[in-house]
This record gives structure tokens, sequence and C-alpha cells, in this order.
């Protein structure tokens, strides 16, 4: 038994190595990822940047006659003290992802796409009413009442989005993404390698070794899950910091040290990355990548799940959680679908004629 | 017999073809390979001998008649069959994107070997110096001693050979043959076919020629020239085999 889960890791072993070594495989599941999603966060970023006119600013001591809790509850907005806005958020007093600072450019639809998506929403349910509240009490803080406590109104998630509404809406982009990744592998990586070692007559080799055919087959595709699970943890984790370092040069207030050195190692790692993909030898630089690589992915993806980065990591979790689970399991699916596949082949191997 | 490693009775395989007709690729065919012999097929293409070879390293099951290696049926306990061989064809592969080293150790873990077991088959095949090498960058020859050397980690009783020397050059081959002859020496039963009338008479001790899905004769090569009345085994493989045919 002892042995012959030595022979079945071995061959995972064997098939991990392979895929991690196919030209091209690597950058084009990992580092390209990694870059386009920055790229498309910056692409938010440009497409809905808000004007300065968009965030409304009013101070706490309104001026009597002005009866802003009754509004506020009325319309279903909350007041969010602009000297925290981040604790806010953490607190939950208003949603994750979208917070702003008052006098500056709101800055919360940056947070990823899912952050996007919900400010959309939040903008399409505003009423009427809340619009002409939000008018009022901006116009009144243009007055210059007072700027000694200002605070930030923005529209509580009380309210659904109606019918249809996301009809029109790139949801689940992100997470649509991440599940290229296993899936990718699979195209990229399995079938050219089962191909490979069809023509090759590694089969036939294998056939001859104290191993099922069976067993040989639930090996590799063990391997392409072991890959392609990585390479989504990778990537999230990657993305996010990438994305955090986006953020971190965006958002006003102290940058977080561990956020910008994540950021820098998963650059390096992923030019590592880039170096190392097209070549066959160096295999130790190429694992120090991978686990410099692995090393930061972890770091991003425990800090998003911690909750430190809520405004950052909790949409995208969400959005994951949310829309996820559909490619994943289409991902497992096509990963089934090719093990009754190989164990065909398998089979066959051992009856055809020489 | 008592040291017959591998053994062959009655073997037969038929492959079914269309419109219900059938072809006897390996008819009735019998011979034993014993410890610290070189046992050669010689054939035509055709002939039946890789579908034979196919029967006994558990790749092709027999359609009738048995056939065993170390004691062990090919067809009821294939398993311990493959644990007592090292099988290599011309269409055996290695796995792509490995280094030596490491393609040497994956088959060791296969046999359930120690990993010193594969720096000992890289020692017998001349090879230790390579293990850092990409197996895609190897030479034929080299790739071929590899292949040996894989199917071989675990120094199996029974070396099943088909046509290992097949696109080798004549060093090439020559050091491969070393490593037979080594195994040979040590005690291994080494079944070979080759269609190379100079390494069949250079290395086997014995030699079955067949033609048409059986063996038509058996012996050493001096016995096979002197049953054809010929002066060398080449000539007494024609011979041979236009008499079967």
């Amino acid at each position: 038994m002892r042995a012959s889960a030595r022979a079945f890791f071995a061959l995972v072993a064997m098939d991990v190595r392979r895929i991690v070594r196919t030209r091209w495989a690597m950058p084009l599941l990992i580092v390209v990822p990694l870059f386009l999603v920055p790229i498309s966060e910056l692409a938010a970023v440009l497409i809905t940047r808000p004007s300065a006119a968009d965030t409304v600013a009013i101070p706490m001591d309104l001026p009597d006659g002005f009866p802003l809790q009754e509004q506020l509850l009325a319309f279903k907005l909350t007041a969010v003290p602009s000297a925290d806005p981040r604790a806010a958020v953490l607190r939950g007093e208003v949603d994750a992802g979208i917070y702003g600072i008052a006098g500056s450019v709101t800055s919360g639809w940056t947070a990823n796409v899912a952050g996007d998506v919900d400010w959309r929403v939040r903008r399409a349910v505003m009423t009427a009413g809340q619009r002409a509240l939000l008018d009022e009490a901006g116009r009144r803080g243009g007055d210059g009442l007072t700027t000694a406590s200002p605070i930030v109104l923005w529209p509580k998630a009380t309210a659904g989005p109606p019918e249809g509404l996301f009809d029109d809406v790139p949801r689940g982009v992100l997470s649509g993404w991440l599940a290229l990744v296993p899936l990718s592998v699979l195209f990229y990586a399995l079938l050219p390698l089962a191909a490979s070692d069809r023509a090759t007559g590694l089969y036939e080799t294998l056939l001859t070794m104290p191993l099922s055919p069976r067993r040989a087959v639930v090996a590799r595709v063990v391997a392409v899950m072991v890959i392609s699970l990585t390479a989504t943890g990778l990537y999230t984790g990657g993305g996010l910091t990438l994305v955090g370092m986006l953020r971190a040069s965006m958002l006003p207030g102290p940058i977080d040290v561990l956020r910008v050195a994540s950021a820098q190692a998963a650059m390096i790692s992923a030019l590592v990355w880039a170096g190392e993909g097209a070549q066959t030898s160096a295999s130790a630089m190429r694992m120090g990548g991978l686990i410099l690589y692995g090393a930061m992915g972890l770091v991003g993806a425990a800090t998003a799940i911690q909750g430190s980065w809520v405004p950052l990591g909790g949409p995208l979790v969400a959005n994951v959680a949310k829309d996820g689970y559909g490619p994943f399991a289409l991902g497992l699916l096509s990963t089934s679908a090719l093990t009754a596949v190989f164990l065909a082949m398998a089979a066959r191997e051992r009856g055809k004629p020489p | 017999m008592a040291d017959a490693v591998i053994a062959a009775t009655a073997l037969r395989r038929v492959w079914p073809l269309a419109q219900k007709q059938e072809v006897v690729a390996v008819d009735l065919v019998s011979f034993e390979v014993r410890a610290g012999e070189v046992f050669g097929l010689l054939g035509p293409n055709g002939a039946g001998k890789t579908t034979t070879i196919r029967m006994l390293a558990t790749l092709t099951v027999p359609t009738s008649g048995s056939a065993s290696v170390c004691g062990h049926d090919v067809a009821r306990e294939a398993d311990a069959v493959r644990r007592s061989i090292g099988y290599v064809s011309v269409s055996s592969g290695l796995p792509t994107l490995l280094t030596v080293g490491e393609t040497i150790r994956t088959f060791a873990a296969l046999q359930g070997d120690a990993p010193s077991a594969a720096v000992d088959a890289l020692a017998r095949f001349g090879l230790a110096d390579l293990g850092d090498r990409a197996v895609d960058a190897l030479s034929t020859g080299l790739r071929q001693r590899l292949r040996l050397a894989c199917a071989t980690v675990h120094d199996p009783p029974a070396w099943i050979l088909d046509e290992p020397t097949s696109g080798l050059d004549v060093m090439a081959a020559d050091e491969l043959l070393t490593a037979v002859r080594a195994a040979r020496d040590r005690g291994a039963a080494v079944l070979f076919s080759t269609h190379d009338m100079g390494i069949a008479e250079d290395i086997c001790d014995r030699i079955a020629i067949m033609h048409a899905g059986r063996i038509h004769a058996v012996g050493t090569a001096e016995a096979l020239k002197s049953l054809a009345g010929v002066p060398d085994l080449r000539r007494a493989f024609v011979a041979i085999v236009r008499g079967a045919g």
C-alpha cells in the first residue's frame, strides 16, 4: 500500500512538473491574467471615475428646521463620518467597497469590478426623493454653514435592486477570469500532454509498470487539479495584491506597507515566471519563483479573508462565492469527463494490435 | 524446465477483422528463456514477434495458450508479471519535459523501489553524469539507454526487448548491447527481438525464427546455420523463412 501510494504520488509529481514546464502554460495562465485584473480595474476607474460634484459633503450641525435624521430614515440613507470611512466600512455601517471621503474624489468603485457593479446598482435604485435630499444637503454644505465635521451621505443598501437591473451589467467578470484559469490549464496543458504521451508511447510504457491504468489517469487528473487550484489561488492572491497596490496609490492616507511589499513581491515573481516560462532548465530558479509567488499569494488571500482588506477583498471573495461556483463546477465536470476519456484510452492501449 | 524464467506454451492470438474475418497473428508458439540467457526472436515483418512479446509484457491478452514470467501467469497475475519484467519496445516512450534524474526516480517509485535504485540504474547504463540533463536534449542513443534504464530500474529477472537497437548507430547499439550482456551475466533472462542478423548472432545464446505466426526453428546461431546448410545467419534466416513459406 505504501509503495503504491508512492507510485501514485510519483506520477502526480511527474505530471505537475511537466505541466509547469509546458512552454507558455504558466505565462498564459498566471502572468497574463494577473495583469489583466489591474488593467480591467484601471479601465473601470477611468470610465466610471466621478466628478467632484458627485460627492456630497454636508456639515453635521445643520441649522434647525432641517430634519436630517428623519430624512435619512425616510429615504434610507446613512451618514458616514468622513474622519474614518474605512472604519465605517469595516463596522458594516455601509456596504463594503463603497465609501467616500468628503471633499475628495470618491473612489469606492475602484475597489474592483464587483464594487463597480454595486455602485451602479445603488445609483439605479436611488429614488428621486433621495436625489433631492442629496442635492439639498449639498447645497447647504456649499453655503458654508460649517465645515467642522463633515459627513458623507450614501444611500443605504436596504432597497433591493429592481427586476432585470443586472441584465446589462457585466456580472461575474472577475469570477469569470478565475474560471478561465483551471479551464485554460486543462486545454493548454492536459490535452497536448495527453496527445504527446500517446504519440510518444508513454502510455504503453506506463502500462507495463505495476500500476493500474485507472490509477495513472487519476494521478494525471489530480495533477491537473493541483495545478488548477494552485494557479487559481495564486491568481486570486496576486490579483488582490496588485489591485491593492492600485488602490493604495489612489486613496489618500497612509499606504499599507504589507500591501505594497506584497505587490512588489507579486511583480517580481511574475517577472520570474515570465522569464522562466520559455526555458526548460534552471528548475531551481523556477521553483524559487513559484515559492515566492505562492507565499505572496497566500499572504494576499489570507489578508483578504481575514478582513483587513474588506473594502478590497470582501466584494471579491463574495463575488467569487456568488458567481464562481458555476464556472468551477464546469471545470470539475470537464476534468471528470476527461478522466473518463483517458480511462477509455488507457484501456484500449492494452487490447490493440501492435 | 526449472530455470525457465519466461515460458510460452501454445500461445495464440487472433485479431478480428471486418466482416467476421480474422487473422491469426500468433499460432501455437512455445518457447522458454532461461536465467542467464539471451533468447532471440527473428522474423520478417508481420511474423508475430511483437504480438508475442506484447502478450508476455501483459499488453495483449492471449486468445489461447499460456505464458508465464517467473512462474506468474501473464493473464491472471499481470501485476506480478509487470514487477518481474523490464520491457522496452520501439514504441516505448519517456515523459517529456523532465530531466534524466527526475525520469529515472519516477520510474523507480513506480516500481516501488527506493531512490537509490535510480542511482544504481543510471550507473549501470552509463548515465550517472547526465542526471540534470533534459530528456528532450538527449541523443537517440542516450534516450534509448535511458528507456532501458527506466524499464529495468528494479533490475528485473526478465528483460523483454522488442527491437531495442532499432534506429541506433553502431556505437550506440554496442553500448546498449553491453548493458544487455551485463544483465545476462547477472542472471537475467533476456528475450530479444531484432531484424539485425549481426546483432542476433553477436548477443543471442539461442534464436527462434518466426514466420506467419509460428516458430519454425530454434537453436544457436551455429545450429541454425547448420540446419540451413549455409555459412551465415542471414542466409539461414532467409532459407528457413522461405522453406516455411
